[in-house]
């Protein structure tokens, strides 16, 4: 059976632009679009994968990745589906990618203006934890009503001395919205502030479509006396030295003997080809 | 089919040479002109279009409107775009400006009351209109000052053929942030995207 | 010396032979024919076209095969494939007054117009398995002599609704515009307070197994909606479309559908006479628990245009139409297979260091 490029219909493709402009047009606000069915289960990348098909073209060079690497299982899914119904160019190198599709990381490497930053997002709504109901949240949006949101982080604060969010830390959009962005650490908040990429969120259960536009302020929540702060660690990556990424940690042992490794595969790759250049010379 | 419709068919204007690749194309286009206000977008797929409805209008136009999208046209256009419209996009034309998903203008020198166009609502703003306005021209030029997300630093353009009431009226369409119209000024074949986050800063005229 | 895990794409393709073979299972018994899953197991083929909003019995039976007999696995085949269906025509409302009936039954009266047609039920059997259903008979050949039941011949049969609402006993259908246009899941998001055609259509598509524990909870006291079975009818309905060329509609097929009404708790008040209430289900194919716990739960959610307060989960409008649909819930309930080992390190790194941090106050304490 032959389907339509990137799989979409032009009816929905045409749906999900006109979405997606106006989620431009208005930083951080989740809008509404009827998300389809896609032959992937809700819940592994439907939004993210219905946003890229609808703006991706025959020039472009696609690179996916989950974790912060292309070959986690579901990124390889993800590309070949793409490389299948878009017959598109891919790649695992940052800089060569137009498009980039992400789950849970922002690349390590600085994006450029003109590339478009995906990502998967399960639950968009960040005040959906203090409140269940969408008819609420949709109001407090309205009236700019956030107080609920810092008393919690204040709470946060009076019972372990900080908060305790780790990833998929509220910000605050173009100093409007606030807006959820996706289970990225909080390592890569910053990266997300004035990048000169266009950043894309699409939730495809959830059926929310939002953006933040390039050179857009976006801030992390926090409080005078207790500022925003991202993690770090004591060690390096044992593989290529890395002392400003994120990491991972692979447990290597019964004993409990312990590793950390880049968890940006791309950028890990390049700084040990460097690194084995450099000791070359 | 008749033979009226034989004969209107013929003279219709031919749409997208490739529907499918020329709207991805055209829309990506679009995506920077309204991520990057200031940037003037060159629109390289350009459509067959019936005067004065200009080659970028017209790719906007087939590339977005559909039977979802109600369109309301200015009197020009209405006489000569409305089957052409309605053949390629099958968008409804609606009389009432308020009702219109996308407002669409042949000359920005004769613009309606853009006071009457939808503004969105407070818990959903975005189903205000799309403004799309023929301009003479439009170059990077000491003019307009405008700032906000998508542009770095600032930018200032310079518009042929718009009516000076255009940037009073984007001025009070920024206060009313979160609602408020979003605006496509096209010339020929090239556009510039003003969505309502666009802060316009008083100049000299 | 450790090095990245790679092969992420061999290893997708070595599960999917892997997922074949088991799927076939041992390769010395007849495989299973589409045929065979359509004729002998219908009442699946009914669920996964209600749920996969999409009446073909023989794709459902297609799907039947490739999930496996897993049923969520098999709907979520026929919506993915529906998506790619273009949208032809828009059919008129079914009329099921007009039902070929093969079963009709209700709890309201003794006897109706029409009579207690019982059709083909479980309800009468004792569970008892049937062993003889262990053997394989060979297809019959001639079926002149099989000794199956003659059906009668069809008689008029009015509603139950439409029998107590003659009378006034029963609230008419808000009729509403009908030049409106009907609410499409299909095409757009639901957006709440939902009218009743998107809750309809939400709960149509929605999981059995959730309305059914949910309906159950309203018989239970969570809610009281003091339902009875006005009419459980099961038959064949034409499908009509009228193109805007002709004044008059066409067939273009039949389906099998399976229609409840329930009657429930009278309202009224000093100014209006007491009516029954309704709440209605329907499905496609054979499926009456799935259409009557619909009907107890349409109720149900009709709390805010009854003026009933709403205290009970099924009367939770966002509550519920938000989690019925087995798609949603079962691909994000298993997307936590998914590694989330980025977002755990950054866990681990925050509690390891809160954990430091008050071991050093304390050891600073004494």
């Amino acid at each position: 059976m032959s389907y339509n490029f990137a799989y979409l219909d032009e009816q929905t493709k045409r749906m999900l632009r006109r979405t997606i402009l106006k989620a431009v047009a208005i930083p951080g606000y989740q809008v509404p679009f009827g998300a389809r069915e896609m032959p992937m289960p809700h819940g592994w990348g439907t939004g993210g994968i219905q946003v890229t098909a609808a703006i991706i073209g025959a020039d472009d060079t696609l690179k996916v990745i989950d974790q912060g690497a292309d070959d986690t299982t579901n990124a390889v899914s993800i590309r070949q589906f793409f490389a299948k119904t878009a017959g598109v160019a891919t790649t695992t190198r940052t800089e060569d990618a137009t498009i980039i599709q992400t789950r849970h990381r922002i690349p390590e490497k600085p994006l450029k203006e003109g590339q478009i930053l995906v990502y998967q997002v399960p639950i968009p709504e960040p005040l959906r934890w203090l409140e269940p109901r969408e008819t609420e949240t949709r109001k407090m949006h309205a009236l700019s009503e956030y107080g609920a949101m810092h008393v919690r982080l204040y709470e946060d604060i009076a019972t372990h001395g900080r908060i305790a969010t780790a990833y998929d830390y509220p910000v605050q959009v173009n100093g409007r919205y606030i807006m959820r962005p996706s289970p990225i650490p909080k390592f890569d908040n910053p990266k997300m502030d004035m990048n000169p990429a266009l950043q894309l969120f699409g939730a495809g259960r959830e059926k929310r479509i939002y953006a933040v536009p390039p050179y857009t302020k976006v801030k992390s929540l926090d409080f005078d006396d207790y500022p925003f702060e991202v993690q770090t660690w004591e060690h390096s990556c044992a593989l290529c030295g890395s002392e400003d990424s994120f990491l991972d940690e692979i447990i290597t042992s019964d004993q409990g003997d312990r590793m950390f490794v880049c968890s940006d595969s791309d950028y890990c790759q390049d700084r040990q080809t460097a690194g084995r250049r450099e000791a070359a010379e | 089919m008749n033979q009226q419709t034989k004969i209107a068919l013929q003279q219709l204007a031919r749409g997208f040479n490739d529907p499918q690749l020329d709207a991805q194309r055209v829309f990506r286009q679009l995506l920077q002109a309204m991520a990057r206000p200031g940037q003037i977008v060159p629109i390289d797929r350009l459509p067959e279009a019936p005067e004065p409805l200009c080659g970028g209008a017209a790719a906007l136009a087939l590339t977005l409107f559909d039977l979802d999208t109600p369109i309301w046209l200015d009197e020009a256009l209405c006489a000569t775009a409305s089957d052409y419209l309605a053949f390629h996009t099958g968008a409804p034309v609606t009389a009432e400006i308020g009702d219109a998903a996308f407002v669409l203008v042949a000359d920005g020198r004769q613009l309606p009351d853009l006071g009457k166009v939808a503004l969105g609502d407070a818990e959903y703003p975005e189903r205000a209109a799309t403004i799309i306005v023929q301009v003479e021209g439009l170059r990077i030029d000491a003019g307009h000052r405008l700032r906000g997300p998508g542009i770095l630093g600032h930018v200032d353009i310079t518009v042929d053929g718009l009516a000076p009431e255009f940037w009073s009226a984007l001025q009070a369409n920024r206060r009313r942030f979160p609602l408020g119209f979003d605006a496509m000024l096209v010339a020929g074949d090239m556009v510039l995207g003003l969505p309502r986050t666009v802060v316009v800063d008083k100049t000299e005229a | 010396m450790y090095v990245s895990v790679k092969g992420g794409e061999r290893a997708i393709t070595a599960a999917h032979t892997l997922l074949a073979e088991e799927r076939r299972g041992d390769p010395a018994v007849p495989e299973l024919s589409l045929a065979q899953i359509e004729q002998q197991m219908s009442l699946g083929v009914a669920r996964v076209m209600s749920e996969g909003a999409l009446y073909d019995p023989e794709l459902a039976a297609l799907a039947i095969k490739q999930a496996r007999g897993d049923m969520v696995e098999a709907i979520f085949l026929l919506r993915a494939y529906r998506t790619t269906l273009p949208r032809l025509a828009t059919s008129l409302p079914i009329d099921t007054g007009q039902m070929a009936v093969r079963r009709r039954i209700s709890a309201t009266f003794k006897d109706i117009p029409g009579g207690q047609v019982l059709g083909p039920t479980f309800d009468y059997t004792h569970r008892l398995l049937d062993f003889d259903l262990a053997e394989v008979k060979e297809p019959a050949a001639d079926l002149s002599n099989s000794g199956a039941v003659e059906p009668e011949p069809a008689r008029p049969m009015p509603s139950v609704a439409k029998i107590l609402g003659s009378e006034g006993l029963l609230e008419p259908e808000i009729p509403g515009d009908e030049t409106a246009p009907v609410a499409d899941l299909t095409r757009e998001p639901l957006s709440f307070p939902a009218e009743r055609d998107a809750r309809l259509q939400a709960l149509a598509r929605g999981d059995e197994g959730f309305l059914l524990s949910l309906g159950y909870s309203t018989q239970r006291g969570y809610g009281r909606n003091h339902p009875f079975a006005g009419e459980i009818r099961l038959g064949e309905v034409a499908v009509e479309i009228q193109p805007d060329e002709l004044p008059f509609p066409i067939e273009i097929g039949e389906i099998e559908i399976t229609e409840c009404q329930m009657v429930n708790s009278f309202k009224g008040s000093k100014t209006k006479p007491a009516q029954f209430t309704r709440g209605y289900g329907l499905t496609f194919g054979h499926g009456e628990r799935k259409a009557m716990s619909m009907a107890l739960v349409d109720r149900a959610l009709r709390c805010r245009e009854l003026d009933e307060e709403p205290s009970s989960p099924a009367q939770d409008e966002e509550f519920v139409l938000y989690h019925c649909d087995n798609l949603e819930a079962s691909g994000f309930v298993q997307h936590l297979k998914l590694p989330h080992y980025v977002d755990f390190q950054s866990e681990l790194v925050m509690v390891r260091e809160m954990r430091a941090q008050q071991a050093a106050l304390k050891e600073a304490a004494e």
